[in-house]
């Protein structure tokens, strides 16, 4: 492992690619009782929401199909997809192109590099101008949403899904 | 701002103490159907995992007792909590109190320097061996906390 930002965020995608892919596709479409989502919906949101972040942020090109932000952006639900929202299979090869895409960009960009578009997130002190620091921005996201994604199989399998 | 290995860490604790502080405290010990844990155990584990990755790890001094090893180390449940097992009150405390304590650490320390006692799981895709790895591990790990956090606190109306 090296210490950059980009080396944190790949480590996490590297984590969360394992675990995607090993998931049950049976489940995937349930919402656990009391939450508002699906781990479809968790897995489309976070490779949006990566690219959307330090790409789309930094000014470099997006990998990702259209539609992605109006199916999987920040609160946006299943409720939001059509015929062209990608199924469990077609995601998984979204986050695998989108994660080469990634781990071939990130290099190419400079920690200190100012960012097109400055972030900050409401209400969370949040914010980032730089592409390294948005960057740490997207890990947290990335881990935040792992951490969910684990706990979805116990709840779906101890009170069934909806 | 130039993000160094330090800033993300403290990013993550800030946001977190920010979400465990507003916690519903009559609902802390209560486990979700199908999980193994409760936002009690959540928080300890967190407050316990974050000194033995960054300060133990390192061959540091921490200051948590072997009790805390057995209360909320890896694969530990609230199966394993005695009488003497911190309350949610005193969670949150201990957890102000390592916040800044931690950051100075983050803040002097060599990023290359080798741990004293690495943490590898090749096939858990997990190589910590320098002080720069433990604290993105660190960070990453606090992180899929708060999102379990998240969910535990969303099931149980905390």
């Amino acid at each position: 492992m090296g210490f950059s930002p980009t080396d944190s965020f790949l480590q996490c995608r590297q984590l969360l690619g394992g675990f995607s892919a090993g998931l049950d596709p049976a489940l995937v479409n349930d919402r656990p009782a009391g939450l508002g989502n699906t781990l479809h919906w968790q897995l489309g949101h976070v490779i949006h929401t990566a690219e959307a972040l330090i790409l789309g942020l930094s000014g470099a090109p997006l990998s990702l199909p259209a539609g992605f932000g109006e199916w999987f952006g920040r609160g946006t639900s299943t409720a939001d997809y059509t015929a062209a929202t990608p199924d469990w299979a077609g995601l998984l090869a979204v986050l695998q192109s989108s994660t080469a895409h990634l781990a071939t960009v990130l290099p190419t960009l400079p920690a200190k590099q100012a960012l097109v578009q400055p972030f900050a997130l409401p209400g969370t002190g949040l914010d980032a101008r730089t592409v390294g620091a948005v960057t740490v921005v997207a890990t947290w996201h990335e881990g935040l949403h792992f951490g969910q994604m684990r706990a979805f199989p116990a709840l779906l399998a101890a009170r069934g899904g909806s | 701002m130039i993000p160094r290995f330090t800033h993300h860490w403290p990013m993550v604790r800030r946001i977190l103490a920010g979400v465990v502080a507003e916690l519903e405290p009559g609902l802390v010990d209560a486990i979700p159907p199908g999980c193994r844990n409760s936002l009690r155990w959540q928080l300890g584990h967190v407050v316990w995992s974050s000194q033995w990755l960054l300060l133990f790890l390192a061959g540091e001094a921490t200051p948590q007792t072997a009790d805390w090893d057995r209360w909320f180390g890896f694969h530990t449940a609230p199966g394993d909590f005695t009488v003497d097992t911190p309350t949610w009150t005193t969670l949150l405390t201990t957890l102000d109190d390592a916040t800044p304590r931690l950051t100075r650490w983050l803040e002097q320390c060599d990023p290359s320097a080798p741990l004293a006692h690495p943490m590898v799981a090749v096939e858990m895709l997990v190589e910590v061996r320098t002080v720069g790895d433990a604290a993105h591990f660190a960070a990453g790990h606090e992180s899929y906390h708060l999102g379990q956090i998240n969910v535990y606190r969303r099931i149980l109306g905390a």
